[in-house]
């Protein structure tokens, strides 16, 4: 396939409560964000300004609307406040909603670290969270 | 994505079936006043605005209703009575908060308020006088 851009929702963001095995989608998102940044290591000295790359650090954030009794297969903020509160260790995954050849997936392990849940007068309940990875991030691209 | 204008204007008509203050009927017609009709006091639903607000696997929309009370009376017409329709149609729709309007089951309505409440200023013609008050609600819906 030629060379081709995608839009936000063509991507999706699921996890996997068991660690990587059967992963189910986040609902009901209005965005998510991957981040990744190398730390700087500064080895400068009186000889040369050096910098080294140091460690990874990635996080997932996202936010999206509150569903209730949504039965099972999908992940709402109810279950992933359940998930970080038993600190479990979940696999996740960016993955676009129909791969084709060239689209990139990007999967790992993480833990849920924050959960900010909003009720406002007159809007629908919103939540926003984030997963610091664990571990290496593999991403394939579908051939 | 579906289209839900015609869904709020039934759950409207609906919820405004019999609607009656002081005893006086106030019919709600959709744009205009039907040919033919010739009532003192009515309400026209008009002005319908959408605004998406989906999420990535769900579509939403922000739907504005505007309610424009109308009511003439004779030698004069102080507003009361349009105020009063007015205080009736927060009691029957939005009576509380949480108030939302009922629909089928391809939507579903998770809050409403008040975005604008104005009163037009007093026109005349011959003996009647016109007293006329605006209203206009936001609608947040889930499309399902």
């Amino acid at each position: 396939m030629a060379a081709h851009q995608l839009q936000g929702q063509d991507y999706i963001l699921k996890i996997d409560p068991t660690g990587g095995v059967t992963y189910e989608t986040v609902v009901c998102l209005k965005s998510f964000d991957f981040n990744s940044e190398v730390a700087e290591v500064d080895a400068s000295s009186f000889c040369e300004s050096v910098i080294l790359p140091g460690l990874i650090t990635e996080t997932i954030e996202f936010e999206g609307i509150q569903l209730f009794d949504n039965g099972a297969g999908k992940q709402t903020g109810v279950d992933l406040y359940a998930l970080m509160l038993a600190k479990t260790k979940i696999g996740w995954q960016i993955v676009p909603l129909t791969p084709t050849t060239g689209d990139a997936t990007k999967s790992g392990k993480g833990y849920l670290f924050n959960i900010s849940e909003n009720y406002s007068l007159n809007e629908p309940c919103v939540f926003t969270s984030s997963i610091k990875v664990a571990g290496a991030t593999t991403q394939t691209i579908t051939v | 994505m579906k289209s839900v204008n015609y869904k709020l204007r039934e759950a409207y008509v609906t919820a405004f079936a019999g609607f009656a203050v002081n005893a006086i009927t106030v019919p709600i017609y959709y744009l205009e006043l039907p040919q033919g009709e010739e009532v003192d006091n009515y309400i026209i639903l008009s002005e319908v605005g959408n605004s998406e607000s989906g999420t990535m696997d769900r579509h939403g929309t922000d739907i504005t209703m505007q309610l424009a009370v109308y009511t003439v009376q004779q030698y004069g017409n102080s507003g009361k009575f349009a105020d009063e329709i007015c205080n009736a149609i927060f009691q029957l729709i939005y009576p509380t908060p949480t108030s939302v309007l009922s629909f089928a089951s391809d939507f579903q309505m998770v809050g409403m308020k008040l975005t604008r409440d104005s009163s037009e200023n007093l026109s005349t013609e011959g003996n009647d006088y016109f007293a006329n008050r605006l209203l206009t609600f936001e609608h947040k819906i889930f499309i399902k």
